[in-house]
């Protein structure tokens, strides 16, 4: 059985490292900024004062749903726009994932395009999936 | 105690877990879930919920100043991912159906696990005459990476894909089990099977822990596990912590600090695995 030799990989940062570390980066501020601007409204606006923790914990604990969340943001209800902020953070290494398959294709690296589509498809499938039950 | 005061102290913990575990490359989930459970009284679903996104910032904030040096190997990287995300989802909706107690016990076990590479890992190397195997060789693994006191490209090979798969699947299976990135489970697979050197099989488990754990999140997010009162606290705090933490670390060598946290995250283990048994 005859093998070809695969072409060697560049070493070295390329494009697709770079794009990859900005992705991650700027992903992880904004949903840290959201965040923060939903836990500051929490505090100030006092959907917590009073009680115990484990009171607060349990009325927010509860199945949350998309509809619910941008409802509350219409509301500047500083819990939803944490829930917002803590999605964005999810979405994060997802759309790296999607980046890296782009990524791939244009380096016409067949192989890794599926790889890392079939990790998306994982990734999205779980998200989507487990939203609708 | 009331809700505010709680949350505060919740938030200086968060900030001392993520300075702690980027300090001894644990991460912070292994400390903060002991705390929110042990400490808090807190269910400990909802410690995992909050554990866990946290874990996503903190990951992708380190992975992005590896991938940016080149020391990530991103190919090992997405080919491992295939495993631990499908670990992961398992993980999380497995979580949900196993009772706290067995959790408290599979944590505490997790944790003595991951504290024998930390202890072991003072001071190695990257291996020597290491011949990739077919797969590695078939999907173009091996690489390079630049040495920090050389400044020289150090070439390595890689090997044992096949088995470092299956191990990537049980690591993402407790990562999303115990919302821990189960950083030590893959580095260990990385050191042992594919003969990674150290610092390519950090930066690259790293990169591994974000996506992991978003794989496991979304589960936890829609059942409504991650609470944003306490999930707010923590991933700010953590996120602040680990970003010290990482700063720190170029100016102190991190043998010292592993050496004094071994003994304390022993003790997390046993206290742990008590509340399991119903003992504390």
């Amino acid at each position: 059985m005859r093998h070809e030799t695969p072409p060697p990989i560049e070493y070295g940062t390329g494009p697709m490292e770079i794009w990859i570390s900005r992705l991650l980066l700027s992903g992880v501020l904004l949903s840290a900024a959201i965040i923060l601007a939903g836990f500051i409204l929490l505090l100030l606006r006092g959907g917590i004062g009073g009680e115990s923790l484990s009171d607060v914990v349990d009325k927010q604990k509860t199945v949350a749903d998309f509809g619910t969340i941008l409802r509350g943001i219409g509301r500047a209800d500083g819990k939803s726009l944490i829930q917002l902020g803590l999605f964005v953070l999810i979405l994060t290494p997802i759309s790296r994932v999607a980046m890296s398959v782009f990524f791939f294709l244009r380096e016409r690296d067949r192989v890794f395009a599926a790889i890392t589509a079939i990790v998306l498809c994982i990734l999205v499938g779980g998200l989507i999936g487990s939203a609708f039950k | 105690m009331s809700a505010e005061q709680s949350i505060g102290v919740i938030f200086v913990t968060a900030i001392a877990a993520g300075l702690m575990g980027s300090l001894t490359g644990l991460g912070g989930g292994v400390l903060i879930i002991p705390l929110l459970t042990i400490g808090f009284g807190l269910d400990i679903r909802v410690a995992i919920g909050a554990s866990i996104v946290s874990i996503i910032a903190t990951s992708s904030g380190a992975a992005a100043a590896y991938v940016r040096d080149h020391l990530t190997n991103i190919r090992v990287g997405m080919l491992l991912e295939l495993g631990t995300t499908l670990g992961g989802l398992t993980g999380a909706y497995v979580t949900g159906y196993l009772p706290p107690g067995a959790l408290f016990v599979l944590f505490g076990l997790v944790l003595f696990v991951s504290v024998i590479p930390t202890a072991a890992r003072l001071g190695e190397e990257v291996p020597r005459g290491i011949e990739g195997d077919r797969a590695a060789r078939a999907l173009r693994l091996a690489s390079s990476y630049p040495d920090r006191s050389s400044g020289e490209e150090v070439l390595y090979e890689v090997k044992g894909v096949p088995v470092s798969l299956s191990m990537m699947y049980v690591a993402g299976l407790f990562s999303g089990l115990l919302g821990i990135g189960a950083g030590a489970l893959k580095v260990l697979a990385m050191d042992t099977a594919m003969r990674l050197p150290m610092r390519v099989s950090t930066a690259t488990s790293n990169f591994m822990i974000g996506v992991t754990a978003a794989a496991s999140a979304g589960v936890y997010f829609w059942r409504g596990d991650v609470v944003p009162v306490v999930a707010a606290p923590v991933a700010l705090g953590v996120l602040a912590g680990s970003s010290v933490g990482a700063q720190l670390l170029l100016r102190f060598p991190n043998v010292a600090v592993r050496l004094i946290f071994i003994p304390v995250l022993a003790g997390v283990a046993i206290a742990m695995l008590l509340r399991g048994f119903g003992v504390a």
